[in-house]
């Protein structure tokens, strides 16, 4: 008798104890907290060193000025560098907000843009930046054109592409 | 003639037979064995046992008994735990972003002093924008007044477009500008 008692004390205890783990707000419980383990599981996988290339294509016309907006879609991605083109019109890097640089993680997109009044100018498909971004995982990038300009200035018709190279990982994460 | 009836007895009397009937009914009993006694005490056992399975077990009894105190508990630290939480408002009703417009009444706005932003004095093009062909223009303008081929729009260009405030319309102005557009956090256009 007394062992069965003491069986059925111990039900009591255990069957309330998982009630109050179940309870909302209390520490553990699914609803509002995730445990630790998990928050372990989703571990970073490495990061990378991934590099954007942006290209711009004006067909015939000469490229005077370009302004392109680079998104990504993870807030992780963090932009470490920028550098200019392939045609020597925009070898320089383009205009871009240092914001992006050291307070990255605050913006989830960069604009960049550059102009020029040289005497030659590219035409058709040219590498007008390249950007620099450190992420984790596996983020998905976008480019939109926002502007671009003939040498005087009047508004072309212009196609935007980009190409994203991995350069470097760095295995374990941050 | 013979008579046969009984004999007439006193009240009180009972008759023979029955009497002796009495008797052995009531007598003691003789010594039962042990064989019988065992036979009657398993036949008892048996009847009583079928009678026990057929009743809810203790153990079953007392396990509903705990999921019942359970249950019973955790309703209760379930309710006092929600009872210290605010509860979850009503979602509210969001207008989509195509409706602002007809949302601000412009009237009562200028009504009230608040003028409608005025045009970008940098938007060269005047096309409603304020982008790269932008600061293109006032970059040939600058250029074209350094290489004294000013003409009247880009005098008024490098008059009027002096943003770093140092008193010319230069260089400095188109890197200033460029550095407007391509600022986080402005909205472009």
């Amino acid at each position: 008798m007394r062992r069965r008692a003491a069986l059925i004390a111990y039900v009591v205890g255990a069957l309330g104890a998982l009630a109050w783990r179940a309870a909302p707000g209390q520490e553990g419980g699914a609803p509002d907290a995730a445990p630790v383990r998990e928050v372990q599981d989703v571990a970073p996988e490495g990061l990378q060193f991934i590099a954007i290339d942006v290209y711009v294509d004006s067909g015939e016309r000469e490229l005077g000025a370009w302004q392109v907006e680079v998104t990504s879609d993870s807030p992780e991605a963090k932009l470490v560098g920028v550098e200019g083109g392939a045609h020597a019109a925009y070898a320089e890097p383009p205009y871009y907000d240092p914001a992006a640089l050291h307070e990255s993680d605050a913006f989830d997109r960069v604009v960049i843009a550059a102009l020029s009044t040289a005497d030659e100018l590219p035409t058709g498909r040219t590498r007008v930046a390249r950007l620099h971004f450190m992420v984790e995982g596996e983020p998905g990038f976008r480019v939109k054109l926002m502007a671009a300009g003939a040498r005087d200035a009047t508004p072309i018709g212009a196609g935007v592409f980009f190409e994203q190279t991995t350069t470097g990982t760095v295995e374990g994460g941050a | 003639m013979t008579d046969r009836r009984p004999p007439i007895r006193d009240e009180g009397e009972i008759p023979d037979r029955l009497a002796e009937d009495l008797r052995r009914a009531y007598a003691p009993m003789g010594r039962t064995s042990n064989r019988l006694d065992r036979a009657v005490l398993d036949a008892a056992n048996a009847e009583l046992g079928r009678a026990h399975r057929l009743a809810f077990p203790r153990w079953a009894v007392g396990g509903a008994l705990a999921a019942a105190a359970a249950l019973v508990l955790g309703v209760g630290l379930w309710g006092m735990r929600s009872a210290g939480r605010p509860k979850a408002l009503p979602p509210v009703a969001q207008a989509p972003a195509s409706a602002l417009p007809e949302l601000l009444d412009r009237e009562a706005l200028a009504d009230a002093g608040i003028a409608a932003a005025e045009a970008d004095p940098a938007d060269l093009n005047g096309d409603g924008r304020t982008d790269i062909l932008d600061a293109l223009i006032l970059a040939r303008a600058v250029e074209q007044r350094a290489d004294g081929r000013t003409r009247a729009r880009t005098a008024t260009i490098t008059a009027e477009l002096d943003l770093n405030g140092d008193g010319a319309s230069d260089a400095a102005d188109v890197e200033a500008l460029a550095a407007r557009i391509v600022a986080l956090g402005r909205v472009a256009g």
